[in-house]
């Protein structure tokens, strides 16, 4: 069966191969299905997904998205990198519609897509705002409904919760999980929290050592948060 | 009676200090504390400004289009700079230190010299407005097309998003900021530079009118010009306050949410 998206065997560096920050890092992920890599901060999560989505080269290894080799090249997966990065001058729908306008979609139907999806998004009312004039938890909604106009069926997610407080990261956690599974999105979620890895994946990899390499994965079930925080530990 | 709101505030305070300074300096040469013919009054600036003003609005015109003029091209010489520089790193170490230098070069000194190879007409004064206006422009905007956050144009390239399109809809927008400051230290200097220029040579505008009645000795017209200029550096710095305005409608609402 062909993986939404399949990566064998990186090996990857901080400047161009002097320091290597991760080896041997495989990792696999169905559509509909939800990933997470969880590891100590500065084990290199977001160079494994700076890799993943193509913005770095790894020093050796493969990347795949549905059977294609798209290792280095950038553009066939969606990256929400860990701010959620609204550009302050457009508005939120000319923000969530950019990937669109980018890609040489007119600015009005560009436009008139986003504003189809703002209510699905939980954005309806704030169309014609700012970015400055919105919470952190909508900001982060923008940004989602951004990553999903970039129109590709994986999703790579850098801490996407971290900056939240404890209630609206909740929701919004329960949000995204019911949305990517209902839109069919194979995501793959970086998380410091195991108790957030837990409730949003199917299986979580666990990044250990130095260089960092995953040190198992584990299949989310009875007993995995404990697993996860001994392997960790 | 209530405290006036700190909107009122903003308006009242300096308006009072203005006042106050003008009452002083009229009360000073009245009383005889300096000699008169070495500081005139405000109200005796005030008359020569209203007997000399169809002359001062002629002479005002010429150095207004100098400064225009020599503002415009500064601004468009200043953004290429500053685009090259961005985008290519060599030519930011290569110009950095050159265009540093040329700011070092005193205006007055090199005036002369403009006008010895130019001439006496609009064309020494505009490339003197030029040369002392597109430093302000060049540096802020390299510095505000240098500011953009790393992860943004990370965001952009996982959008396949062009070099020319990172530029148009994210670093030009984010240098908008810093290049409205340097515009306005560019519009004091354009105005300056012109009556610079107009000094050494020409046959209109405010410093040639200036030199004129420095010669005659006629101080209190002196003072009248340099209300003038100061009326026109300010006219000038609120326009591009509206124009700020208008373009960057994102700032006004995040004044409002700060």
């Amino acid at each position: 069966m062909t993986r939404a998206l399949e990566a064998e065997g990186l090996v990857l560096s901080w400047d161009g191969g002097e320091t290597i920050v991760a080896r041997d890092i495989s990792l696999c992920v169905d559509a509909g299905e939800t990933v997470c890599l969880v590891g100590r901060s500065g084990c290199g999560k977001t160079t494994i997904l700076h890799a993943l989505s193509g913005l770095e080269r790894p020093v050796s290894g493969t990347v795949r998205v549905a059977g294609e080799d798209v290792t280095g090249v950038p553009g066939h997966v969606s990256y929400m990198l860990q701010k959620d990065l609204l550009l302050p001058h457009l508005r939120i729908v000319d923000n969530a519609c950019l990937p669109l306008r980018l890609s040489g979609v007119p600015k009005q139907e560009a436009r008139d897509r986003a504003r189809e999806l703002m209510g699905r998004f939980g954005l309806e009312g704030t169309e014609e705002l700012w970015p400055s004039q919105l919470s952190g938890g909508m900001r982060q909604r923008a940004a989602f409904l951004r990553t999903y106009l970039m129109g590709n069926d994986v999703v790579l997610l850098d801490e996407p919760f971290s900056a939240l407080d404890a209630l609206t990261r909740t929701d919004l956690r329960d949000w995204y999980v019911q949305m990517a599974a209902q839109l069919g999105l194979a995501s793959v979620v970086i998380t410091h929290d195991v108790d957030e890895a837990v409730e949003m994946a199917s299986r979580v990899y666990v990044l250990g050592g130095k260089p960092s390499e995953v040190v198992e994965e584990v299949v989310v079930g009875d007993g995995a948060r404990d697993h996860i925080l001994e392997l960790l530990a | 009676m209530t405290a006036p709101s700190t909107k009122s505030r903003k308006w009242i305070v300096p308006t009072i200090t203005v006042i106050v300074l003008l009452v002083v300096w009229e009360l000073v040469v009245r009383l005889g504390l300096v000699p008169n013919f070495l500081l005139p009054s405000p109200t005796q600036t005030l008359v020569a400004l209203v007997q000399d003003a169809p002359e001062l609005a002629a002479h005002a015109g010429t150095t207004l289009l100098e400064a225009v003029l020599g503002l415009t091209l500064g601004v468009a010489v200043g953004f290429v700079f500053a685009v090259l520089m961005d985008r290519f790193e060599t030519l930011y170490l290569a110009l950095n230190p050159i265009i540093t230098v040329s700011q070092t070069i005193p205006t007055v000194a090199i005036a002369p010299l403009l006008v010895l190879w130019f001439g006496y007409d609009l064309v020494p004064k505009v490339v003197l407005i030029v040369l002392t206006t597109f430093f302000p422009v060049t540096v802020s905007l390299v510095s505000g097309f240098r500011s953009v956050d790393p992860d943004t144009i990370a965001l952009m390239r996982t959008m396949k998003a062009s070099e020319l399109q990172i530029f148009t809809r994210v670093k030009l927008p984010a240098a908008m900021g810093s290049f409205f400051s340097g515009l306005r230290i560019s519009a004091t200097y354009a105005i300056v530079g012109a009556v610079i220029a107009e000094w050494l040579g020409g046959f209109s505008g405010l410093g040639v009118y200036m030199t004129r009645v420095r010669k005659s000795f006629s101080y209190d017209r002196m003072f009248a010009v340099i209300y003038l200029i100061s009326v026109l550096s300010l006219v000038l710095m609120k326009c591009i306050d509206l124009l700020e305005y208008a373009c960057m409608p994102w700032k006004r609402a995040e004044r409002k949410q700060s």
